[in-house]
């Protein structure tokens, strides 16, 4: 399962459509905050996570995630890139970091590997 | 003397200075619009007539019209309910009992000129009648009860009168004296119409009774006939005899035969009253019914509201002396019927396209109409077809000219789709390849048959049986859109750039005797001398003869700048169709004024424009043929609104000019003013209205002497021009243009003799004029006698008392009569070096004086100005909507700089060249003992305008290089904004590709995705479109905005930025507000710098609490401004700073260059507006961004309210 957080709904929809099209079981948050109270997050193999949401940002998220000791693997995608939120999103963890808008291959490549390292970390 | 002298009706003599004070701009210029003439009628359409009509808004005191007549002056008099009136084309004056004590009602039920010229008004009230000037009232019949209300009135040779009424009673006035006559024995209460025969025996008729009144009895005059009521009428025939209409058979009868019959196709229900025009057509009034016309030629025409009639109750049809018919309605007001010179074709004759750009009339009657839009049609028998031009190529719709040549055969020429040819009712291209393609403007058959072609590409002749191209000295002749025929056969052509000639086989060019080629030659006629004429564009007519070129253009007289076409007439006459309406003159005038005669009274040219029934003034220009006669000699014209047609032996020499006279003269004195010169009791005005006996003595001291006048053109008046001459004053004639005031405002004591004449419709001023003779009286002692006579006894050097008392008298007199002058010399001089422009005006707006300034400013002498209205100076007075601004409801652009002008001072002004320019006047009223004037000081503000505009273009730039560094502040905000929409459409579409490469693609999944995909594009070319908006550079664009519209948008376009930094925004818009006046970019540039200090006021606090509060509302203290404050929660200004961080260079950031607030405060206040900064009572600063109000509306309403209140515009001002 992967779980798309973007307070952009559009992007949301556009995403799990994206994924759906490949074979991907998906679920959307419309915010950070929406997403760690979520059941999904448990379940997720992957995030796919906007770093700039209004509210809990996602560093935000990162950060609960990384208290919470939870290793899900962390797809960042941006629209507003910048040095050191790519810095800080790295830093926390993020398994890659991708700029929007995003082509099908460079996400599926990046989630192919994210939730290969995650299957490896778990192990 | 026996001239009527009555005092002025407004008691102050300035009826309009108080609301000038008071409302400044609006009143003004109302007041200057009040100088417009009353009627504006508007034009309908009708075949046979140009209609206008006159309600109340055009000065008619009241909506209904019950009868007409016109006096042997040329006045017309109708009745109305509110008053009788005289109208002379233009202005109503109207008689009722508050002006008119004799009259015992305003209500006018019926009207009569008797034989004698005395005028029979039938009131509500009973009789009145006028004679000469004199109002007498003869009230009813002694004994009388109820109602007498006149139904007709009957006059006999002796001028003895029958009075019926509408309640069927009869009444004989012998002199004044009236009889009750036995009532005749029809059907009781049923009004008769009333007549006298060749015997002088008064006959009635109702549908009941026909008899005549023995002198004892009423003896029956035969069967009456089986007619209703109301189907009965009688009228009196131009040609003796009368009329007399019975249901639907309606004949002559003359001397107690019938000696003409016409049967009505219907039974004409609710007659009212008939009469007889000049042509012999009998119009029938009706009570509700609408107006009917009985023609000569046996038609009945049937007019209502449906088909341009103002209201169907019509009281009656009167035809004045220049064959217009007027009608009155009951509700609809008056309404004058024009006989067209013109008649029109179009859309309501069939012709589909209202552009037509040629003409031709065939050898069989009919007319060919090249249409651009809707291809050819054919006219003939009264019917409008379509030619059907199409092949396999296409359909041709845009026709630029068309040809019907001798041969019967009928040419076409097209816009880029070559020549044509219609030839047994089929259509077909001819020429070949060369000539497809060709935009074919003008076609011309010489007189060997040859058919000329003028290509935009080159010039081809048809002739037997083939075609060939032309060329000039080995090059292409193009563009050829005149031809003619020259003697020996040579073919003269013109394309704008020369003009050619084609002489045995070879086209050369044509030149000025100085080897010039002769441009802007767009038609040719060659006349019989030989002579060749040429139309040009801008420069009027040219005559080319024997290598000479000479010129008639607007100096000469010819009043059109562009000739079109030339075609000659039978009787000599050059019809010329023009930028200015169809003109006609006599060739040899024409001639005369190229020979440069100046000993003609002026060029004599008639022009016809829409008023005559041409669709449009403007005729068809740059092709051929675009006039055409046809073989009954009639003149078919093309305009861009339709064909008319005009038959040049009915319109005949041209009529003499209007007659004119001199309705009123007006002067100011003092009445108390002592003749020493010391101040008198106040100044009066009295108004000497006509017969003026010899020569009109006026006071000593009489001030501003004013002439009305007019000149009695019923058919077009609004054309009449005029020339004024005050002998004693002036030396020669002046040109006053359309003016029917005429002022001399300083007379010195003397004789002078005022002469105004009119110019006749072709615009020749040989009429005799009016004239009026007039004797300023002097104070005694500005006579030569006492001067003399003072001074002989000085000289004698007698002591004695006389001597004495004369003396001291003398001296006391002149002394005053010294400081008079010394002070009046002051006023002069300071008037006159001022060093701004100084104009004074009279009561009604003429200016009575001017002073050098003005002359330098405007370009005018003086001599120009005095006594024309204020209105030829500041000529924006004339919009009428009171409204500064520049035609299309935008504000001026003064306003537009945010420097518009204060409380409506500032106007344009037209220089005597026509260049406006920027005005700023001040008014001031001033009381003198020869009245009230108005002393309005002009400048011209040119220079402080442009070095505003400067200002203001520099302010722009200023704030267009804010925005643009605000740009890279931005740009990371833009960019997410942007992203998001694009991987949305991105991530949507590889989605799509990739269930479409499923085996069982869903539709519905993919329906939805491209939804997705358009939804997401149009919303990232909104954010292209806010950023473009914002950051272009471009003029200020001042317009109504709602201000939370602009919050609204740029809270979009800094979202990102906001959510960046981790800033809540809490937006309270008030609903309801009023638009401020604004441009939007740089409102929204405020508002994001606005903003964006306010998030970076909130650095140091704690994310959580990063909050923006934006409210918007009204300002407090009176609505006129709305207020938008944006109050964040940040660390707040020292107060030392509040003021200090709008100077430029000024800033509490570390990378900023402190121009921000600098620059938003310039914007803000370049809008009227205001905008500071204050510590909130607890944390943080709120920034107010306060905007006035857009001001329009209030505006409107103003207006109205001064439109009613003004006097002058009700048009009563005569009387």
């Amino acid at each position: 399962l992967i779980a798309v957080v973007d307070d952009e709904e559009a992007v949301c929809r556009a995403l799990e459509r994206l994924l759906r099209s490949v074979g991907f079981d998906v679920e959307t948050f419309a915010s950070g905050a929406a997403f760690l109270e979520s059941r999904g997050r448990w379940r997720a193999d992957c995030v796919v996570l906007d770093m700039h949401m209004p509210g809990v940002s996602g560093a935000d998220v990162q950060a609960r995630l990384a208290a919470a000791a939870q290793e899900v693997p962390v797809v960042v995608i941006t629209g507003r890139d910048s040095d050191d939120v790519r810095e800080r999103a790295m830093a926390a963890g993020a398994a890659a970091y991708l700029r929007k808008p995003i082509d099908d291959q460079t996400l599926l490549s990046a989630l192919a590997a994210a939730i290969a390292r995650g299957r490896t970390r778990r192990l | 003397m026996r001239h009527r002298r009555d005092r002025s009706p407004t008691k102050s003599g300035f009826p309009w200075i108080g609301s000038v004070v008071l409302c400044g701009r609006v009143a003004l210029v109302l007041a200057l619009a009040a100088d417009a003439h009353a009627g504006k009628p508007a034009f309908r359409a009708d075949p046979e007539y140009v209609i206008n009509s006159w309600e109340t808004d055009e000065g008619l005191p009241e909506n209904s019209a019950t009868a007409m007549a016109q006096a042997s002056d040329g006045y017309l008099w109708f009745g109305t309910f509110e008053g009788v009136v005289r109208f002379d084309g233009l202005r109503f004056t109207v008689f009722d009992p508050s002006n008119t004590p004799a009259l015992p009602a305003a209500g006018v039920v019926n009207l009569h000129l008797d034989r004698a010229g005395r005028l029979w008004v039938s009131t509500l009230s009973g009789l009145a009648v006028r004679e000469g000037e004199r109002w007498r009232r003869i009230g009813v019949p002694d004994g009388w009860r109820g109602e007498f209300f006149v139904r007709t009135f009957a006059e006999r040779g002796n001028g003895d009168l029958l009075v019926t009424t509408f309640d069927g009673r009869v009444v004989e006035v012998v002199g004044e004296r009236m009889r009750v006559l036995p009532a005749p024995p029809g059907e009781p209460g049923k009004g008769y119409f009333g007549f006298a025969d060749d015997a002088g025996q008064w006959w009635v008729r109702q549908h009941r009774f026909i008899g005549r009144w023995d002198g004892a009895r009423w003896v029956s005059g035969g069967d009456p006939g089986d007619a209703g009521a109301n189907q009965v009428a009688t009228a009196p025939a131009r040609d003796g005899g009368w009329w007399v209409l019975v249901g639907r058979d309606l004949c002559k009868r003359r001397g107690g035969t019938e000696v003409a019959r016409r049967t009505l196709g219907e039974v004409v229900q609710g007659v009212w009253s008939m009469s007889e025009d000049a042509a012999g057509n009998v119009w029938i009034c009706t009570f509700d019914r609408g107006l009917y016309r009985a023609g000569a030629d046996g038609q009945l025409r049937h007019w209502t509201t449906a088909n341009g009639l103002a209201y169907d109750g019509v009281r009656f049809a009167f035809e004045d002396r220049e064959r217009n018919v007027w009608v009155g309605t009951s509700g609809g007001g008056l309404m004058r019927f024009r006989p067209r010179a013109f008649v029109a074709v179009d859309s309501a004759s069939g012709l589909a396209e209202r552009v037509v750009n040629s003409v031709s009339a065939d050898g069989q009657g009919a007319v060919w109409i090249g249409t651009y839009g809707k291809g050819v049609f054919k006219l003939s028998d009264g019917r409008v077809t379509p030619v059907p031009l199409a092949d396999g190529a296409g359909r041709v719709e845009y026709v630029q000219s068309v040809l019907a040549d001798r041969g019967g055969r009928v040419w076409v020429g097209t816009f880029n789709q070559g020549l044509w040819r219609v030839e047994g009712g089929e259509g077909r291209r001819v020429g070949g390849a060369g000539l497809n393609g060709e935009n074919v403007l003008s076609l011309f058959e010489d007189s060997r048959g040859r058919v000329w072609v003028g290509g935009g590409q080159g010039l081809w002749v048809f002739d037997a049986g083939e075609f060939r191209m032309c060329g000039g000295d080995g090059r292409a002749v193009r563009a050829v859109c005149g031809f003619a025929e020259g003697a020996g056969g040579d073919v003269w052509m013109a394309n704008g750039d020369s003009v050619f000639r084609f002489h045995e086989g070879r086209v050369d060019a044509v030149t000025t005797a100085d080897g010039q080629p002769i441009r802007d030659v767009t038609c040719l006629k060659v006349d019989a001398d030989a002579a060749v004429w040429m139309g040009t564009r801008r420069s009027g007519l040219l005559r080319w003869r024997d290598g000479r070129v000479a010129r008639v253009d607007a100096a000469g007289g010819l009043p059109a700048e562009a000739v079109h076409a030339i075609v000659e007439d039978d009787g000599g006459y050059f019809w010329m169709t023009s930028n200015r309406g169809v003109l006609r003159a006599l060739r040899r005038d024409l001639d005369a004024a190229a020979d440069g005669q100046r000993d003609l009274p002026g060029l004599r040219c008639r022009v016809f424009d829409k008023g005559d029934g041409l669709p449009s003034a403007e005729g068809a220009s740059g092709r051929q043929p675009v006039a055409s006669r046809d073989r009954g000699g009639r003149l078919w014209l093309a305009t861009p609104k339709g064909v008319a047609f005009i038959d040049p032996a009915g319109v005949g020499a041209s009529p003499a000019p209007p007659p004119t006279s001199v309705e009123a003269l007006i002067y100011e004195d003092d009445p108390g003013r002592r003749a020493d010169g010391r101040k008198g009791h106040g100044a009066r005005r009295t108004r000497l209205l006509p017969p003026f006996d010899g020569r009109v003595i006026l006071p000593a001291g009489s001030r501003n002497v004013e002439f009305r006048y007019a000149g009695l053109s019923l058919g077009a008046p609004e054309r009449v021009r005029f020339q004024i001459r005050i002998d004693g004053r002036d030396a020669d004639w002046q040109d006053v243009g359309t003016e029917r005031v005429a002022h001399y405002y300083d007379p010195r004591p003397g004789d002078y003799v005022f002469r105004v004449r009119a110019a006749g419709p072709d615009g020749a001023w040989d009429g005799a004029g009016a004239r009026l003779a007039f004797r300023v009286r002097p104070y005694f002692w500005q006579t030569l006698w006492f001067g003399a006579g003072a001074a002989g006894v000085l000289a004698a050097g007698g002591a004695g008392g006389v001597a004495w008392m004369v003396r001291r008298r003398y001296r006391r007199l002149t002394e005053s009569a010294r400081v008079l002058r010394e002070s009046e010399e002051r006023f002069r001089l300071v008037f006159e070096t001022a060093p701004n422009g100084l104009v004074m005006v009279d009561a009604r707006g003429h200016m009575v004086m001017v002073n050098a300034e003005i002359e330098r400013v405007f370009g005018y002498r003086r001599e120009a100005l005095v006594g024309r209205p204020l209105g030829t100076l500041l000529p924006e007075g004339r919009d009428a909507g009171g409204r500064v601004g520049d035609g299309d409801g935008r504000p001026s652009r003064a306003e537009a700089d945010g420097n518009g002008a204060r409380a409506g001072h500032e106007l344009r002004g037209r220089r005597a060249d026509g260049r406006e320019m920027p005005v700023e006047i001040g008014l001031s009223p001033m009381e003198t003992a020869a009245g009230r004037f108005l002393l309005c000081s002009i400048t011209d503000v040119s220079e402080r305008r442009r070095a505003e505009s400067q200002a203001a273009q520099l302010r722009n730039e200023l704030a267009h290089l804010s925005r643009v560094t605000m740009l890279g502040e931005l740009s990371g905000s833009l960019a997410h904004e942007l992203n998001q929409p694009l991987t949305s459409i991105l991530s949507n579409a590889q989605a799509a590709q990739h269930f479409l490469a499923r085996r069982d693609p869903e539709v519905g999944e993919v329906r939805e995705i491209l939804a997705d995909i358009v939804a997401e594009d149009k919303r990232a070319g909104e954010v292209i479109r806010r950023l473009r908006a914002l950051f272009k550079k471009g003029e200020v664009q001042r317009q109504e905005l709602d201000v939370n519209e602009v919050l609204e948008d740029v809270l979009k376009l800094a979202r990102s930025d906001l959510i960046n930094y981790g800033v809540a925004v809490d937006v309270r818009p008030a609903t309801g507000l009023p638009p401020v006046m604004g441009d939007r970019v740089q409102l929204q540039q405020v508002l994001l710098n606005v903003i964006k200090n306010g998030c970076d006021a909130m650095e140091a606090v704690a994310p959580g609490e990063r909050r923006l509060d934006v409210t918007s509302g009204l300002a407090p203290g009176g609505g006129a401004s709305v207020d938008v404050s944006i109050r964040d929660h940040g660390t707040g200004v020292p107060p030392a700073d509040l003021e200090r961080i709008f100077a430029p260079f000024v800033t509490t950031k570390a990378g900023g260059m402190g121009l921000g607030l600098a620059v938003c405060r310039t914007i803000i206040q370049g809008h009227g507006g205001r905008l500071w900064l204050e510590n909130n009572p607890g944390r943080g600063a709120t920034v107010h961004l306060v905007l006035p109000v857009a001001r329009n509306e209030s505006r409107g309403g103003d207006a109205e309210g001064e439109l009613d209140q003004s006097p002058i515009v009700a048009g009563r001002a005569g009387g």
